[in-house]
């Protein structure tokens, strides 16, 4: 076991939101508008599932139990992003989502690219690289959808937008200059500014959560190998 | 019923490394180029490529057999 220099809370949350995003990705790939849609949708699913797998390794080797952290959790003790909570209504939503995820993890991971352990440095580097090639699919159908269904682009980028930030603020705040200019092009695209946001009183730090993840998205996140041994 | 998007092709040219030649490895087709970059680098994923890139198929432009669509075929 080594001491880490690094915030393992902050490694955590970022594994824990990518765990959840390759769940959410998933659940929706047939929701995809061809199988290249499908093939993309599976291979972002592949690279948060493998990030979260490589963070929750990193994490042992400082004394975390993997499989605690990887199948021993309940609801409440999940540390993904309130942006990923409530599942998306549309493709434009889907997109959304996904850019933003995107956007406050490799935000939120950027300075570990610099850390002395070689390990988190790397996966960092792999976030960042991959994070440029989904954001890239994602805007680029933001701004498809944009042309027929502007105020369901409008409206899902308002409501994950605030809470994209407040993960921010809360989990990462020296990331934040790094997170509006990752997501410049999507604000400028809708013509929208930087929201103003508050935590709730329910928030709790350690997580970057006010509450645990609701049941719906649990069911889908949770391992059901028992279950499906039989 | 959703809506089927307009699509074109992409040419995907890649190389392994500085010492390889840039050599056609397959098309995708995309409804835009920011799409069709993610589709091509995960579809196109048989090697760690040090370098990628896509041409749209409607920018070539073909010297022999101008009245015919150009067809680029893999190596």
């Amino acid at each position: 076991m080594t001491n880490p220099t690094y915030n393992t809370d902050a490694v955590l949350r970022v594994a824990d939101t990518k765990l959840v995003l390759g769940n959410v990705c998933i659940a929706t790939v047939f929701n995809g508008r061809s199988i290249g849609d499908f093939a993309t949708l599976l291979a972002i699913s592949g690279t948060a599932l493998g990030a979260a797998r490589a963070l929750y390794r990193l994490l042992e080797q400082g004394g975390s139990d993997y499989g605690w952290l990887e199948h021993g959790r309940d609801a409440s003790e999940i540390a993904s992003a309130e942006v990923l909570d409530s599942a998306p209504e549309s493709w434009a939503d889907l997109m959304v989502t996904i850019y933003l995820t995107e956007a406050i993890t490799s935000a939120a991971a950027a300075d570990w690219q610099s850390e002395a352990d070689p390990l988190l440095a790397n996966q960092a580097r792999m976030i960042a690289r991959d994070s440029a090639f989904h954001s890239a699919y994602c805007l680029g159908w933001l701004k498809i959808e944009l042309e027929e269904k502007p105020d369901t682009v409008r409206s899902a980028f308002v409501a994950r937008m605030a809470q994209a930030m407040r993960w921010i603020k809360q989990c990462a705040p020296s990331a934040e200059a790094r997170f509006l200019a990752d997501v410049a092009h999507l604000l400028d695209l809708l013509n929208e500014s930087v929201p103003t946001v508050t935590a709730s009183a329910l928030w709790d730090k350690r997580l970057g959560r006010s509450a645990p993840v609701p049941s719906g998205l649990w069911e889908i996140v949770r391992f059901k190998d028992v279950e499906l041994a039989r | 019923m959703s809506r089927s998007y307009e699509e074109e092709f992409f040419e995907v040219f890649a190389r392994k490394d500085s010492d390889d030649a840039l050599q056609h490895v397959g098309s995708v087709k995309a409804p835009s180029s920011d799409i069709a970059i993610t589709r091509a680098w995960y579809v196109y994923d048989q090697h760690p490529w040090s370098e990628m890139c896509l041409v749209p198929l409607a920018a070539v432009i073909p010297i022999t057999e101008r009245s015919k669509r150009v067809k680029i075929k893999p190596i």
